[in-house]
């Protein structure tokens, strides 16, 4: 898994299944701060080919979920976005660290949501496959 | 080339102007990341990418950024209870509140509810496990926001209060048949929470959580659109703040510097951008719904169930006569009181929390002529309405609570004496109303409650008695909050 840009990668098709973690840091425990995520859209050339919900795991608010590989061939981009809502008495360093795995273990730099000015923090994760 | 010709004019007329860039409201808290050296500024780079859909679509509507800004406070909880309980001879709270502070609290009241004899009760409130999990500078904030990963769960449930009775040591007319103690100790007791459905699973809010999952859905969708129409924005946006972070000037900058470089290039890039004005409408309401959907679900979480239960136990003053027909001798101590009491909240209503609580206190020893060791019981309850926001201090709190305590026998050392000759050996019946403003200061790390509470009676006194209590509470937790 190559980083091209933050929260963008490029992925070769035999480093699926990916493994996504999203884990809250400097929270106050309260179940309002959490992150609703979004389907895994399939894009070629820009247009909507196919779409996945993903399976979340909620493990006291350590979410978990995999990424397949496109089914789809050819350049195929997979973009997913993730909203994280942060309670009001939330501070400022709060925020979800979203990790990124490979299925052979090869991690991507970190990248975190954040508490925002206003609820809620985006965060769009776009794998480009090959 | 023209890139560094960009940033060369860019960041002298920065510094020419001097002029704070305006309009940067929805992107704040991400702009101002920037001035801090330890973020991943490739990352902050990605959040303000990400996020700028929010900038985009509210700058018609500044008043109402405004507006949602003031709500955002820090420790606005009105469930901590930093003062003593009712019977002390200082207090100011009828009906205790559910919780305590994390760390530790302190609060110093003058004004006795059921008490005959007011006077000043100075009250140390610690989560002994808190203390020593905040002692670890790395994990101090955290403890201090109840974040239940970084100290152990099962023992930051359990707070222990001693109270100190400052008009001990000297004595008063009312108390002139005993002798009082040389130490200010008064009262020692230790809280247990059983059960804090506050800090739970979305799954025991299912009725709000479910329609904000579906905004939030909703909002997906319709953020997921707004992308496209924003793909030439959000790319410029990245090229311009990559450049940025790369030029030399903003490598020599200060934080403010930097900060107002990155919010010149986000206002640049957010008036340039036009979005189909239909499209653009439809993200805004869906948006607004969806932080509605999320006020309601912050506020079944902030309301939920809280049960705590606490032991108190009391040591009275020496008589220094026969007391109550000679069941406590001169120069010995009546019997020491062990009071168990239940503590239940929960808010039915947005910004009214419901307080409950439900106490018994038994002698620790039956003495000739009593018949029993069963001394009293208290039920109370308690409204409590957050107010508006006062801003930069917090909420005001406006409470009013009922509280009825039933007398079994004389209470005994705990304030025994009548001054007006009525010796309590039958049952009574005590009812308090009382009302409390309790104002904010310092985020909620201090609160000075004032309350007015009325009595058809005292421990002692059959009459009706009107009072004013007043205290100042410091809740310490915010102090480790903000290392």
């Amino acid at each position: 898994m190559e980083t091209l840009a933050s929260r963008t990668y490029k992925v070769k098709r035999s480093e699926f299944p990916l493994s996504v973690t999203i884990a809250p840091r400097n929270t106050t425990g309260s179940a309002a701060t959490t992150v609703v995520i979004g389907h895994i859209r399939e894009m070629k050339n820009g247009e909507e080919i196919d779409e996945h919900d993903a399976e979340v795991d909620d493990a006291e608010g350590i979410l978990t979920y995999g990424i397949e590989a496109p089914q789809s061939g050819g350049s195929v981009d997979l973009v997913q976005t993730l909203l994280g809502f942060f309670a009001k008495n939330e501070k400022d360093s709060a925020r979800f660290d979203i990790t990124i795995e490979t299925v052979a273990g090869d991690k991507a730099p970190p990248t975190a949501i954040r508490r925002p000015t206003f609820n809620p923090g985006t965060a769009t994760l776009k794998f480009q496959v090959q | 080339m023209a890139k560094k010709i960009f940033v060369a004019l860019f960041c002298s007329s920065v510094f020419a102007s001097g002029v704070e860039a305006q309009g940067i409201v929805a992107l704040k808290k991400e702009v101002q990341r920037f001035g801090d050296p330890t973020e991943n500024v490739a990352d902050l780079i990605a959040e303000v990418r990400d996020n700028l859909w929010k900038e985009v679509l509210l700058v018609p509507d500044p008043e109402e950024k405004k507006q949602e800004i003031a709500k955002i406070l820090a420790f606005s909880r009105g469930d901590l209870q930093t003062g003593a309980t009712s019977g002390a001879s200082g207090s100011t709270s009828a009906v205790v509140s559910p919780l305590l502070p994390a760390i530790f609290g302190l609060a110093i009241e003058n004004g006795a509810i059921t008490r005959t004899v007011s006077g000043t009760t100075i009250s140390l409130k610690a989560n002994p496990a808190g203390l020593v999990c905040a002692a670890r500078p790395e994990t101090a904030t955290a403890v201090a926001l109840r974040d239940h990963e970084a100290c152990n769960r099962l023992w930051t449930r359990l707070g222990i209060t001693s109270s100190f009775d400052t008009s001990r040591g000297e004595k008063k007319t009312e108390l002139a048949n005993l002798e009082t103690l040389r130490s200010q100790f008064s009262e020692v007791s230790v809280r247990y929470e059983l059960l804090n459905r506050r800090d739970v699973t979305l799954d025991r809010v299912r009725t709000a959580a479910q329609p904000f999952q579906e905004k939030a859905q909703a909002l997906l969708k319709e953020q997921e659109e707004l992308a496209k129409a924003m793909e030439g924005a959000t790319s410029q946006i990245e090229s311009d703040l990559m450049t940025l972070v790369d030029s030399t000037p903003w490598k020599g900058a200060t934080s403010e510097v930097r900060r107002k470089m990155v919010e010149e290039v986000v206002r640049k890039v957010v008036t340039d951008t036009k979005l189909p004005a239909g499209a653009a409408a439809d993200v805004r309401t869906v948006w607004r719904e969806t932080l509605d959907a999320y006020n309601r679900l912050e506020n079944s979480i902030a309301g939920a169930l809280v049960v705590t239960a606490d032991y108190s136990f009391q040591r009275p003053d020496i008589a220094t006569e026969d007391l109550a027909g000679g069941i406590v001798p001169k120069g010995t101590r009546p019997p020491d009181l062990h009071t168990v009491r239940i503590v239940f909240a929960k808010a039915p209503v947005p910004d009214l929390d419901v307080t409950g609580n439900v106490s018994v206190s038994l002698f620790d020893e039956k003495r000739e002529d009593m018949s029993t060791v069963f001394r009293d019981v208290r039920l109370g309850v308690e409204g409590k309405f957050k107010l508006r926001s006062l801003n930069g201090y917090g909420r005001p709190t406006l409470s009013f609570a009922g509280l009825y305590t039933y007398l079994h026998q004389s209470p005994l050392g705990l304030g025994i004496t009548s001054f007006n000759g009525v010796t309590l050996k039958e049952k009574g019946h005590i009812g308090v109303f009382q009302t409390k403003l309790e104002f904010p200061a310092a985020n909620n790390g201090v609160r000075i409650p004032l309350s007015l509470t009325v009595a058809n009676r005292t421990e002692l006194i059959k009459e009706s008695d009107v009072r004013g209590q007043i205290g100042v509470s410091f809740n310490l937790d915010s102090l480790f909050a903000s290392k």
